[in-house]
């Protein structure tokens, strides 16, 4: 599959993309016109107060959710043209996925978690596959544990590492050190700073972390369904301090 | 890979639709197995014979099923039976004298006949049979008899052989592992009624079909020929057991078994796709398509159906043989039944449990597919799924069918209909029924809603009947079903039980009955035995036919009301049917194949014979042209009252037979006949308890175990363990005692018009009788509580095991 980064190409663009939700007689719009480009080969962290849109915007760039308006395209393809079943192979060939929560198949182990997507699309992806997948998160000698004989941090990088087996074009991540202490979420966020630094791959990351934030290549801010702000676009890395200033600002409005 | 990931994972979660299928797989297996087995098959006493040939085909009996046939005399099977042994290729051919016989040892009856065929034949028959003779030899002289093996006697030991006209003292002479006793031939044809069957044994080598053309070139046109080369139609007509009565209980059986098994794997399956929704969520968000979730459930149904179905034909092989043995204790099997065909009916229970699983599985993997893979993300959660249209318009179609269906009702009532209007009552109930049961998640919580009580317990009541819908739904659906089971078949054996016993007491001349100790019938001495304690002549029946033309003419040999000495007496039907007038001379030939020629009269019989005869003979007349027959029955009217049964029975206890009241015996038949719906009643509610045990005890568990959280956070917000377990329990008792009553209501009306449409069975020619709708409410009550225990139990249990662990673990669990 495509290992080569371009690191001038746009991995996911967003347009302009509206989503609204029902909630018993009142329609919320949780997007309303947010555009973004995230360029292969970076780290790019959302950011933003509660009910801001930007787990919305993540799973419409993941096509795990369908825009009201606007377009998606990710690695080129518009998602938008795709029927459901198209979506979800596309998905699953091209794009990662990390949560907070709920991320590992119970049934199934470390190992076998980590080929699923591949085993469903039906590539012959092999052990071996997996426990390289493995290795590069450090749990190789846990290939055949099962999820609820992992810790919370272990089932994260097992995730990532099922997230990238695929080599995907963009891997989205939702919270994904939410859950997890310290010195835990470092290594999760290590991991996913390999998958860009190392393999010239493209992560994509919602985190109300500051300090999370911090370790990516570029963050954006949203309100109100809107992306609001950016750090980072100049090619310094933000620091922790910067983000928080913002985020601040942006929850006192 | 995944679905035998899943399986093993969830063993737990499965394990209800396993036993369910399982069980459903053994009921079928062990029902397919004895049904197969009892299917007829060429008696043993035809084993041996290659080709065997019967006269042609002369209408029907009085039952309207079976097929009389023509009868060639002893002479005319004789000349045949030697053109035929002549013929290439054949070893043997045997003019079968066949006749019915009682072997006695003393006051004692020995053996009996292993089915309905008459047991004593000649000596040459004993070829055509597969008997092997296991001690001694043939009977060469007039007093030596050949018996059974089963009969309990040696060589050399001294019985009685009874024929319809005669006694015979005999020494046994041989003893075979078959079922006929063996006299000599020359003693035969003089007790058999004319010959219905010429048997042949090919030479070895010889083909079969060959020699079966060869013998149908010596017979007439109209006799048909059997050759072993069709084993299939040389058992549908030589095959004399009778094991319907059993076939369809076995059939109820297994039809109830797979009907309920679909119900409850559907359950299981649509339960686990409600409780999985994350994890197909996640899934589906990792990237499988709705066809490959679709498939993953169905790969699981598979599993679980064939590991079932594995389990199941064990069970069900060797329950085959406790249930055949029961069976032929209760006389609902012939003495013959023994296990004979085992791959097939165990093939085709497995074919059905997979499809069963298969069935079971659709709509949930339907619902699994259409999970959205976003509901991955939505943690903590659980979605309460908004009430498919479909129930919906279902649940109205059904009402608007049982409107429909209620208004034809009432105008073919008041047009007088009795069959459309039970019918269509009928479709009603059941239409009533479906709509009750499709629109639960509507009426329940309603229902449940008018609880009154302002304790908190009593409001959480109410306010997770709102939220759980479905659930209540399912909980209710076994009790429904079981409750409508017990109304409709309890109610209908109680009416058709009360029905019998008022209406069809038939008029049975004489006030007692001359009955056999093996009931196969009465021999010539007996019924002059009774004749001579009785006042007037006794009421005997030697059922018997001649042929008009060659058509089967039922017929009957009579003391009282025999016709006049020398004539024959028709009844206006058969005399209209032939075009006879009363005083006419009419050719006839006799059961024994001789012609004759006869004066008959035309008059009406009594009520007592009128249902089945259509000619009546002076009884030595109809003996002379049957010989080999017992008298079917006999009653009279006792000279001396007080002394008869010890006098006469007596007497007639050397001839096999005894003397009973009328009365008692009516009684008992009508008893037998009630044991029999009764045993049948009872099947049917015992396997529906069971399947409802087994459904609630699944959906219970399944849905506690989905509410673990919800109980937990109610503990920790305060409840008592014993309240979060009472609130489960009265949830699913209050579920199940609706389900009880609506079930029971909403068949009633069926029930009334089953009672309407019994009017017109009984006694035809008195027009429709009162019949009244019996329901036993004290059975009724014993189904409903044990449908409530099993309910009440079936939520404690599960709500005890969800439970168990500290609500602080359940909580903070993550998933």
């Amino acid at each position: 599959m495509n290992a080569i980064p371009h690191a001038t190409r746009d991995a996911v663009r967003v347009a302009a993309v509206a989503k609204h939700h029902t909630a018993g007689e009142h329609r919320v719009a949780a997007l309303d016109g947010a555009s973004l480009t995230v360029r292969a080969g970076t780290l790019t962290a959302v950011m933003g107060p509660s009910g801001s849109g930007k787990s919305t915007l993540l799973h419409c760039a993941a096509g795990l959710d369908r825009p009201d308006a606007g377009t998606v395209t990710v690695d080129g393809v518009d998602l938008g043209s795709l029927g459901e079943r198209g979506l979800t192979e596309f998905r699953r060939r091209r794009i990662g996925f990390v949560f907070q929560d709920y991320n590992l198949v119970d049934a199934l182990t470390a190992a076998q978690n980590t080929l699923l997507p591949a085993r469903l699309a039906g590539a012959r992806a092999g052990r071996r596959h997996a426990l390289a997948a493995l290795e590069e998160v450090g749990l190789r000698d846990r290939a055949d544990h099962r999820p609820h004989q992992l810790s919370g941090g272990e089932q994260q990088r097992v995730a990532i590492a099922r997230a990238v087996l695929s080599r995907p074009a963009v891997l989205c991540a939702d919270e994904p050190t939410g859950a997890l202490d310290l010195a835990r979420g470092r290594q999760v966020l290590d991991r996913l700073r390999a998958v860009v630094d190392v393999h010239g791959g493209t992560v994509l990351m919602v985190t109300h972390d500051p300090a999370v934030a911090a370790r990516a290549d570029r963050v954006v801010f949203m309100a109100d369904g809107r992306i609001v702000d950016e750090l980072g676009a100049d090619g310094a890395a933000p620091a922790a301090e910067a983000v928080a200033v913002r985020m601040a600002g942006l929850e006192a409005v | 890979m995944i679905a035998f990931a899943m399986v093993r994972h969830r063993l737990r979660a499965v394990v209800g639709g396993f036993i369910a299928l399982t069980l459903g797989v053994a009921l079928l297996a062990a029902s397919a197995v004895v049904i197969a087995s009892s299917l007829p098959a060429v008696p043993q006493r035809y084993g041996g014979a290659d080709v065997m040939a019967v006269p042609e085909a002369a209408g029907t009996r009085s039952d309207g099923a079976t097929v009389a046939r023509a009868v060639w005399s002893g002479a005319e099977a004789d000349a045949l039976a030697g053109e035929i042994a002549a013929a290439d290729g054949v070893e043997a051919a045997v003019a079968e004298r066949r006749f019915d016989a009682r072997v006695m040892d003393g006051e004692r009856i020995v053996g009996g006949p292993a089915d309905g065929a008459p047991v004593a034949a000649g000596w040459s028959s004993f070829p055509l049979g597969a008997a092997r003779m296991l001690d001694g030899g043939a009977p060469s002289e007039r007093d030596q008899v050949v018996l059974p093996a089963s009969y309990g006697r040696s060589v050399g030991d001294r019985v009685t052989v009874l024929t319809a006209g005669a006694a015979w003292p005999m020494t046994v002479s041989g003893v075979t592992d078959g079922e006929d006793v063996l006299v000599a031939d020359a003693l035969a044809a003089e007790s058999a009624t004319g010959v219905s069957l010429i048997g042949a044994v090919a030479e070895p080598g010889a083909d079969a079909a060959a020699v079966g053309g060869r013998v149908r070139d010596v017979l007439d046109p109209g006799a048909e020929v059997f050759t072993a080369a069709d084993q299939a139609a040389m058992a549908a007509e030589f095959d004399a057991t009778d094991d319907w009565v059993g076939q369809q209980l076995l059939v109820l059986v297994g039809a109830l078994a797979v009907f309920v098994s679909v119900f409850v794997v559907g359950t299981t399956f649509t339960f686990q796709v409600a409780v999985r929704r994350r994890e197909i969520a996640l899934l589906r968000a990792v990237g499988a398509t709705p066809g490959q979730v679709r498939r993953m459930l169905l790969g699981e149904a598979a599993l679980v159906g064939a590991a079932a179905s594995a389990a199941g034909s064990v069970l069900g092989v060797a329950g085959a043989f406790l249930l055949g043995d029961w069976m032929v204790g209760r006389e609902l099997l012939s003495g013959t039944w023994e296990v004979r065909s085992v791959a097939v009916p165990v093939a085709a229970a497995v074919l059905t449990g997979m499809a069963t699983a298969l069935a079971g599985v659709l709509g949930a993997s339907r619902r699994a597919a259409g999970v959205a893979p976003l509901e991955a993300l939505r943690p903590g959660e659980t979605r309460s799924e908004p009430l498919p249209r479909w129930r919906l318009w279902a649940a109205a179609a059904a009402a608007a069918t049982a409107a429909a269906t209620g208004a034809a009702t009432a105008a073919a009532t008041a047009r007088a209909d009795a069959e459309d209007a039970m019918g269509l009552a009928l479709g009603a109930s059941l239409a009533l029924l479906v709509a009750a049961a499709v629109a639960a998640p509507v009426h329940l919580p309603r229902i449940l809603g008018l609880l009154p009580g302002r304790s908190p317990m009593a409001e959480l009541l109410r306010a997770e009947a709102r939220a759980g819908a479905r659930r209540l739904g399912a909980v209710m659906m076994p009790s429904l079903l079981i409750s409508a089971l017990a109304v409709t078949v309890l109610g209908l054996t109680g009416t058709v039980g009360a029905a019998i016993d008022e209406h069809s007491r038939g008029e049975i001349p004489g006030a007692a009955m001359v009955m056999s100790g093996d009931e196969e019938g009465l021999t010539d001495r007996a019924l002059d035995l009774a004749g001579e304690h009785a006042e007037g002549e006794v009421f005997s029946q030697l059922s018997t036919g001649v042929y008009a033309g060659g058509r089967w003419v039922e017929s009957v040999g009579l003391h009282r009301y025999a016709p006049e000495e020398g004539t024959v007496q028709a009844s206006p039907e058969t005399a209209e049917r032939f075009g006879w007038r009363d005083g006419d001379t009419v050719e006839l030939t006799w059961a024994d194949g001789t012609e004759g020629t006869v004066p008959v009269t035309v008059a009406p019989f009594p009520p007592a014979l009128e249902l089945w005869a259509e000619l009546a003979l002076p009884y030595d007349l109809a003996r002379e042209h049957d010989p080999g027959a017992f008298t079917a029955a006999a009653s009279l009217d006792p000279a001396e009252p007080d002394g008869l049964p010890g006098t006469l029975s007596g007497a007639l206890a050397g001839q096999g037979a005894y003397v009973q009241d009328t009365a008692r015996v009516i009684d008992d038949g009508i008893a037998g006949e009630l044991r029999l719906m009764r045993l049948f009643t009872w099947v049917i509610l015992a396997l529906s308890l069971g399947y409802a045990a087994v459904s609630l005890g699944n959906t219970l568990s399944l849905a506690a175990s989905a509410r673990r959280r919800d109980l937990a956070l109610l503990r920790v917000a305060g409840a008592h363990r014993w309240q979060a377990a009472a609130l489960l329990t009265a949830e699913s008792g209050l579920a199940s005692a609706v389900g009880l009553s609506v079930g029971a209501l909403l068949s009633l009306p069926g029930l009334f018009a089953l009672g309407i449409g019994l009017r017109d069975e009984f006694d035809p020619r008195k027009g429709p009788v009162e019949v009244s709708v019996h329901l036993p409410w004290a059975e009724f009550g014993a189904v409903a509580a044990a449908c409530l225990a099993v309910g009440l139990l079936a939520a404690l249990v599960s709500a005890s095991r969800a439970l168990r662990r500290t609500p602080s673990s359940v909580v903070a669990e993550r998933g």
